[in-house]
């Protein structure tokens, strides 16, 4: 890629809804979390992961262990469009999760 | 709890022995939540706030956009799990998707009256039972948690 350094760099980009002026960063990747909360039984929350993940029992047990004793677990990353509906998903279930950009 | 046995069903979903006042209670905790997220007024409601998290710790703008993206059809979806387990709380047999149901539903209504009992990491909620207050929540909340843990021993999640 030497040669196109200058015309890669970052560019401000004007969205024409708002007008407001935002960096656009798509090379971030997102990542869901869920955390640790005094309801959800460990049981429950290791079938959610195995059931919307695909996880094998063991991984999903591992990340729910993780959530139980370190506060919370990425458990899913990728596209913003993808990590919204894992949220959706979970929240559904009704674990408590969130996303960001993985800075 | 009496003669309370959920077990895997080999068709496919689950079988479910439960005593008819059990069923009838879970009957009546469905149209409670439904009546719960459909009114307007029960917005601030702890149980309502943790039913319907922020989808981000410390983005406002991210949490906002997500709920007008999503949040319709997060209503729509406990909404959902309530009217099937409604409609089913006297089934012997639950199909896979009647277990989901079942399993987001009761775990929903755990998560409100958990939330109202603002139960802690290390809450002795059976000593609960001995608060007149919170007896009656307290006992559905347990009764409700097993609830959840044999359906989520019985249903195949893949």
């Amino acid at each position: 890629m030497i040669g196109v350094t200058a015309m890669s760099a970052p560019a401000p980009v004007i969205t024409p809804d708002t007008g407001v002026e935002q960096r656009v960063e798509r090379d971030v990747p997102w990542i869901v979390i869920v955390w640790n909360d005094p309801i959800n039984l460990m049981t429950y929350v290791t079938w959610v992961l195995q059931k919307l993940f695909g996880y094998p029992r063991a991984t999903a047990e591992k990340l729910m262990m993780d959530v139980h004793t370190k506060g919370k677990a990425v458990v899913a990353n990728g596209p913003k469009e993808r990590c919204e509906a894992h949220v959706a998903a979970l929240h559904g279930y009704g674990l408590w999760a969130t996303m960001q950009q993985d800075r | 709890m009496a003669r309370v046995k959920i077990t895997t069903s080999y068709g496919g979903g689950v079988d479910v022995d439960l005593p008819r006042d059990l069923r009838e209670l879970l009957a009546s905790l469905a149209k409670q939540l439904t009546e719960l997220i459909n009114d307007p007024e029960a917005a601030r409601d702890p149980g309502v706030v943790r039913l319907f998290p922020p989808a981000s710790v410390d983005d406002p703008l991210e949490a906002l956009g997500f709920e007008q993206l999503m949040g319709e059809a997060l209503r729509a979806g406990k909404l959902e799990a309530a009217a099937v387990l409604r409609a089913t709380a006297e089934a012997t047999h639950l199909s896979g998707e009647e277990t989901l149901a079942w399993m987001r539903s009761l775990n929903d209504i755990r998560l409100v009256i958990g939330s109202r009992l603002d139960i802690q990491e290390d809450s002795d909620v059976e000593a609960m039972f001995a608060d007149p207050l919170l007896e009656q929540a307290a006992v559905v909340y347990v009764a409700l948690s097993e609830l959840v843990e044999m359906l989520a021993r019985a249903a195949d999640p893949s």
